[in-house]
């Protein structure tokens, strides 16, 4: 039963994204996402990526602009989903090693280097949970000759910790991706990793383009990017 | 424009590293504000009045990439990849630390030409195209390039107008009758396409001649990549800029390839450009009069610039 409804609610994610994918650069779609459906669980349900189209430099048709931005957004979700939303306590070494699956090696070298920020390692001894408030993932393409190989994810995501550093933190990164061997990779990349002062950084609100009492809910954080993984095996 | 991939001289190594931002000026914050967000809660880290820590890396595939960056004199009709280089500037960038070097060859340099035999340095591109040229600058310096970028003047006109122009620091004022008539003023100055066109190539008139012109290239070149760095955060800046480049560019690099160089540009951090110009003295080839360069001095530089991009005294 519960299966099912962990189904159901993986659907219910899945519908969000793609809903999220039809926005265009300039439109307000921070409410866009699907509807959301009733929980059966009394723990506060996880929110899904809101995933949205950019800036697209070339001629790409709309079917192909939301298979790569889903493809894109995989690769996104799976580096905020390990690196900042695993499980707790944890290392250092342990994040590194989880969270650049999606980047070049060479990228994957220099952001392990840098776990203080492109990683929960600053506070992951110190905490039992995190969960996100907000995730934003925007993505601009660039398709020369109608075919997409390059992208820019501007990612905002914030999160709340639990355990003994109890805070709200806000990420926000820019990541530059082209096609390895088929397969969209992480090769640049820009993160700031900042605790939220106390009284700021809501989760919601009418400027936030994911507000949770908009976004799809689903019994657990791999819910959203399994959809985009759906959405880029499609293609 | 036309651009050459050369394979590389040296193993692929690997990009490893990191480099912090420098803080931002309120006025390119705010600037970057406008362009660059279009929503506040989808904001780059640069595009923010506070001053936070950021991790930054860019992988290229090794670690220090060289490019020979060259404006041909080529006139309309004539094909810009065989005639004679007029700027040539030996471009170092260590994706790692985010350094940047720049070293200069006066295109009159007396150099040997492979397979050809001693001549002024340009008549490389006209005998060899792009390929030659880099290999003739790399045995020069010692460094062989990874990459060759010609461009005549129109192109590269629209494209510092493509960018908004650029900003250089310009050590002493200066004309040309023929080129800027009214001149160019001492500081800091903005240039648009035609400037930046005429400030590179005024020789006659710097007390310095072909080697004031190759400094005032790398000023051009810094003020480039200033302002590609202001402005990438734009949306779809970057993507247009390589688009731009692909329209004036007969080229074997993909345009993944040339993103990714693009990006590299624009991570360079403006604290850690250095440039030298390979001086020498004056002399007579027959008729011909020629720089006879220091090639000691030239090679010295590759060296010292090999790996990290950093040259540590001129």
């Amino acid at each position: 039963m519960q299966s099912s409804a962990r189904r159901l609610l993986a659907a219910t994610a899945a519908l969000g994204v793609v809903v999220g994918l039809g926005a265009c650069s300039g439109e307000d779609d921070g409410g866009e996402a699907a509807s959301p459906t009733p929980t059966p669980s009394t723990t506060p349900a996880p929110i899904a990526t809101n995933l949205k189209i950019g800036v697209v430099t070339g001629k790409l048709p709309r079917a192909q602009r939301q298979q790569a931005s889903a493809a894109v957004g995989k690769v996104v979700d799976g580096w905020l989903d390990a690196a900042y939303l695993g499980t707790y306590p944890s290392t250092r070494p342990q994040l590194a090693s989880a969270s650049f699956r999606g980047f070049t090696k060479g990228a994957a070298a220099q952001a392990s280097r840098q776990a203080q920020l492109t990683t929960n390692a600053a506070i992951a001894g110190t905490i039992d949970g995190a969960t996100a408030k907000r995730r934003i993932v925007k993505v601009d393409l660039f398709a020369p000759k109608g075919k997409p190989v390059a992208a820019r994810a501007n990612v905002a995501m914030v999160f709340d910790t639990t355990g003994e550093a109890e805070q709200r933190r806000r990420v926000n990164a820019r990541l530059d991706l082209t096609k390895v061997e088929g397969t969209w990779r992480v090769f640049a990349f820009d993160v700031s990793n900042t605790a939220v002062p106390a009284g700021r950084g809501k989760a919601g609100g009418p400027s936030a383009g994911n507000p949770g009492s908009s976004a799809s809910s689903s019994p657990s954080t791999s819910a959203a990017p399994g959809a985009a993984t759906s959405s880029e095996e499609s293609q | 424009m036309s651009s050459l991939r050369v394979p590389p001289v040296s193993p692929v190594r690997k990009v490893l590293g990191r480099r912090l931002l420098s803080a931002v000026a309120l006025g390119v914050v705010l600037a970057l504000t406008v362009l660059a967000v279009p929503d506040s809660e989808v904001a780059s880290t640069e595009a923010t009045l506070v001053k936070t820590e950021s991790a930054t890396g860019v992988d290229v595939g090794a670690e220090t990439i060289w490019i020979l960056a060259v404006g041909s004199d080529a006139r309309p009709g004539e094909d810009m990849t065989r005639t004679r280089g007029d700027a040539l500037q030996l471009v170092g960038l260590n994706t790692r630390t985010g350094a940047a070097t720049s070293i200069g060859i006066p295109r009159d340099s007396w150099v040997s030409i492979p397979g050809v035999g001693s001549n002024r340095v340009n008549a490389a591109l006209y005998y060899g195209g792009p390929k030659l040229l880099g290999e003739t600058v790399g045995d020069l310096v010692g460094v062989h390039p990874d990459y060759v970028f010609v461009t005549r003047f129109p192109f590269f006109e629209d494209m510092i107008d493509d960018i908004g122009g650029i900003t250089v620091a310009n050590p002493r004022a200066f004309s040309d009758e023929n080129l800027k008539d009214d001149g160019f003023k001492a500081g800091r100055i903005k240039l648009n396409g035609y400037d930046a066109m005429a400030f590179s190539r005024i020789r006659k008139t710097l007390p310095d001649g072909d080697f004031g012109r190759s400094a005032n290239q790398q000023r051009v070149l810094e003020g480039i990549q200033a302002a590609v760095a202001e402005k990438q955060d734009k949306p779809g800046f970057m993507a247009e800029g390589v688009l731009t480049v692909m329209k004036h560019m007969h080229t074997d690099v993909p345009p993944a390839e040339l993103y990714r160089l693009a990006q590299a540009v624009a991570d360079v951090d403006p604290a850690k450009i250095t440039g030298c110009v390979v001086q020498g003295g004056i002399g007579q080839v027959g008729a011909a009069s020629v720089v006879l360069p220091d090639t000691a001095a030239a090679k010295r530089y590759g060296d010292d610039a090999r790996k990290d991009a950093t040259i540590k005294r001129c």
